[in-house]
């Protein structure tokens, strides 16, 4: 049921190494945008990056127990959440980056 | 402790959404674990696609190309947020395809997604051609 059949085709790790695949990328996203916006002194924009760098930071945190869970638990488990909160990071990003073309397209 | 969780079918009756995991049998786990795969390899498309906007953004902030270059970008976060709901959603319907023995929805996703691509080569294919012509 929700054992998993031996470690058969390295499914397991193939999963917890996409999820920190996925994390670290959610990372990196917003590191154009908070050096650009420090150095033209946007100082609104710096902090919503550092914001949304931040919550990419607890992901990756959080994957380390899917990690665990993938290694070692016969635990039903379900990626909903998880990846809900990758795709609010995501949307917190895009969010980010449109108002910053908003203040730059109006200024 | 473990004692908890030896009723896995009672458990496994919980989880959320229940959408998904309130109907039909619990699949092959590898299966599950292949969905789960697809989904984060559209997040990281998603990803990708807002990446590609904050640069283009933090590019136009540095005053070297016309500001409506912003708005490119912008329409790329904007693709970029709505693939990542699209993840989630097209994960909850493999999910539920995989659990009632029916047959997968097809990624339909992928034609949208092609055509917001070429639509943004498009646009920075015009962008280059602005600027060398401004030199």
């Amino acid at each position: 049921m929700t054992t998993f059949p031996g470690r058969a085709g390295l499914q397991p790790e193939r999963t917890a190494l996409a999820w920190q695949r996925t994390a670290i990328t959610a990372t990196v996203v917003m590191v154009p945008l908070v050096e650009a916006s420090a150095r033209l002194g946007y100082w609104s924009m710096t902090v919503l990056g550092s914001v949304a760098t931040a919550a990419a930071g607890v992901l990756v945190v959080g994957v380390q127990r899917r990690f665990s869970q993938l290694r070692d638990d016969q635990r039903p488990f379900s990626p909903f959440h998880p990846m809900l909160r990758v795709a609010a990071v995501t949307g917190l990003a895009a969010c980010v980056g449109v108002m910053t073309a908003l203040v730059l397209v109006c200024s | 402790m473990g004692g908890a969780y030896r009723m896995e079918r009672r458990v496994s009756d919980q989880r959320k959404p229940a959408s998904v995991y309130g109907q039909g049998d619990e699949p092959d786990p590898r299966f599950s674990l292949a969905n789960e795969r697809t989904a984060l390899a559209w997040m990281r498309t998603a990803l990708a696609l807002v990446a590609a906007g904050v640069a283009i953004i933090s590019i136009t902030s540095l005053g070297t190309v016309p500001t409506w270059t912003a708005l490119i970008g912008a329409a790329s976060c904007v693709g970029g947020a709505l693939l990542a709901w699209r993840a989630v959603a097209g994960w909850a319907r493999v999910e539920r395809a995989l659990r009632m023995s029916m047959a997968l929805p097809s990624p339909r996703a992928l034609a949208t997604l092609a055509g917001g691509v070429i639509v943004l080569a498009a646009l920075m294919l015009v962008l280059g051609v602005v600027e060398l012509s401004r030199r």
